[in-house]
């Protein structure tokens, strides 16, 4: 992990030298998420357990208001709720996470030298965790209700495809925010403010059926779904749940075309991060 | 070929921009409405070249704001030059401040086996490290407390302690030794003296004058960002108290 020479020149370091000496300090990715969680956990009794209580309070949360409060369009709706609601959680805590990363750490950023890209990742697979726990939860929830397996088939290993597309998309986010916040500290609020009103542009508090719907010749719906946060979520729930149609709309399919639209737009997202953090790094270390 | 050089400084200048805005939207807005020029360079490493043969001790002296830390924080490659180059041959370690990039909020076991880490250790090195580093930092029984309420003395100790067990071969060193009680500067003193006998190289920022003469074979004094002398410490040393 250490560098046997270094030279260092007012040229900027290549995207692609940046990305091997990120490979090179892979150990230290780790030990970073490990840092974070512990550092979320540092005065609380419980500690890990956490991570736990707040997703099983949101599903219990949910399962009452479906079944007490709103009408059920089908039975055991709020099941059916459950991955996309955390697949939501997950980009909703990682994104302001990964935004304020580096702001702090200012200490040991400006007091060692990693690579930077380093802070976002760590800050972003520390979430991943979060997400593995909720969603596993959910699966658990699934198998008591009798949905899971019976009703799921192999299909649910597509999610395997789906995650790494949602990384790839989250961390160009991160990186593009965690470096702008160093510059304006204001980016930390844009993004709280933006991703309340992206709630509404994705399919969670209601169904994707109902946007199909609003539109017959379906350009609106692949409007929709260009936005990434809207098809990552699309992709989730076609894939862990069995085809429901909701209140006589066609259930939409799963769809290759959207996996790879996903995926193309993600790396691009992630690429275009990666560029622009490159970039300003240094700029933004002088700030801290 | 002679001793070969661990640390070659060409030429360097860094200028930092003093952006007028500060970090904040409404403020750049403001700067961009009353046409002021939003960013003034400052100039703190002005045109600096030196090197340092592989195994030397050498001390950086010189009065505030004039140009010793930033030339540290470039020479470990947290900054970037605005001109010339640098090149450092040999695995880096840095101490650079009290907490040493430390969390108060983490373990003293914790924040060794990170820091250690960050300087260039595998976690499996840093592990088995870890007793060696706690007993020389004198900090074995309260291994894993977190820092925050560790004084001052007992930190800095922590952070040399990490350092010193990273097998530096370049050590960069900013003004914190002074902190430890007397038996543990004693300490450093001999680990210090030990690096030197097995031919590592330190380069080392102080105000500390009786500490910069007892370790340092050769000073250079920076003055306003520039170089104003480079040669024996006892020679440099003298200039610079005639001068103050």
């Amino acid at each position: 992990m250490s560098r046997a020479e270094l030279v260092n020149t007012p040229e900027r370091p290549s995207l692609r030298a940046t990305l091997a000496e990120l490979w090179s300090f892979r150990e230290l990715i780790i030990e970073f998420t490990r840092r974070s969680i512990m550092l979320r956990y540092k005065n609380s009794v419980l500690g890990i357990a956490w991570s736990l209580v707040t997703p099983l309070m949101m599903i219990l949360m949910i399962t009452v208001m479906t079944k007490f409060i709103f009408q059920q369009p089908i039975p055991n709706y709020s099941a059916y709720l459950f991955p996309v609601m955390f697949a939501w959680t997950f980009c909703n805590n990682a994104i302001p996470d990964m935004c304020i990363s580096l702001l702090e750490s200012a200490s040991i950023v400006r007091r060692s030298y990693f690579p930077r890209e380093l802070l976002p990742i760590a800050t972003l697979l520390a979430s991943l965790l979060h997400f593995g726990i909720s969603m596993g939860l959910t699966m658990a929830y699934l198998v008591l209700l009798h949905i899971f397996p019976w009703q799921v088939n192999v299909k649910v290993l597509l999610v395997l495809l789906i995650v790494p597309a949602n990384l790839a998309f989250l961390l160009g986010v991160g990186l593009v925010t965690s470096v702008l916040n160093v510059i304006f500290e204001d980016i930390r609020f844009v993004v709280t403010v933006v991703l309340q009103l992206m709630l509404y542009a994705v399919p969670v508090l209601y169904p994707i059926e109902r946007v199909a719907a609003a539109a017959p010749d379906g350009w609106w719906l692949r409007l929709y779904l260009l936005n990434p946060f809207a098809s990552l979520l699309v992709l989730y729930q076609k894939a862990l749940l069995p085809p429901i149609s909701v209140k006589g709309v066609e259930a939409l399919p799963w769809s290759w075309g959207l996996l790879a639209q996903t995926w193309i737009i993600s790396l691009l997202t992630l690429w275009l991060g990666l560029w622009f953090f490159n970039r300003l790094k240094y700029i933004a270390v002088e700030r801290l | 070929m002679s001793e070969p050089l661990a640390v070659e400084v060409k030429a360097v200048s860094k200028r930092f921009r003093i952006v007028h805005h500060a970090g904040s939207l409404k403020r750049a807005a403001i700067e961009l409405v009353r046409r002021r020029p939003a960013v003034e360079l400052m100039t703190a490493v002005d045109n600096l070249s030196f090197s340092v043969p592989r195994g030397q001790t050498v001390g950086i002296i010189g009065s505030n704001g004039s140009g010793k830390s930033t030339m540290l924080m470039l020479l470990a490659g947290i900054y970037r030059p605005s001109q010339g180059e640098i090149v450092v041959r040999g695995r880096i370690t840095t101490l650079l401040d009290l907490y040493a990039g430390m969390h108060p909020d983490l373990t003293a076991a914790d924040n060794a086996i990170l820091v250690a880490m960050t300087n260039g250790l595998t976690r499996r090195q840093a592990i088995d490290r870890l007793p060696t580093i706690l007993e020389f930092a004198e900090l074995l029984d309260v291994a894993d407390q977190r820092i925050r309420h560790f004084s001052a003395g007992m930190v800095v100790r922590l952070g040399f302690s990490v350092a010193a067990y990273c097998d530096p071969e370049v050590l960069l060193v900013d003004e914190v030794l002074a902190v430890g009680d007397q038996s543990f500067q004693a300490k450093c003193r001999g680990k210090v003296a030990e690096f030197q006998r097995e031919g590592r190289t330190i380069v080392f920022v102080s105000h500390d004058l009786p500490a910069v003469a007892a370790s340092c074979e050769r000073v250079i004094w920076l003055d306003r960002s520039r170089l104003r002398m480079d040669g024996p410490a006892a020679e440099v040393l003298a200039a610079y108290a005639q001068s103050v």
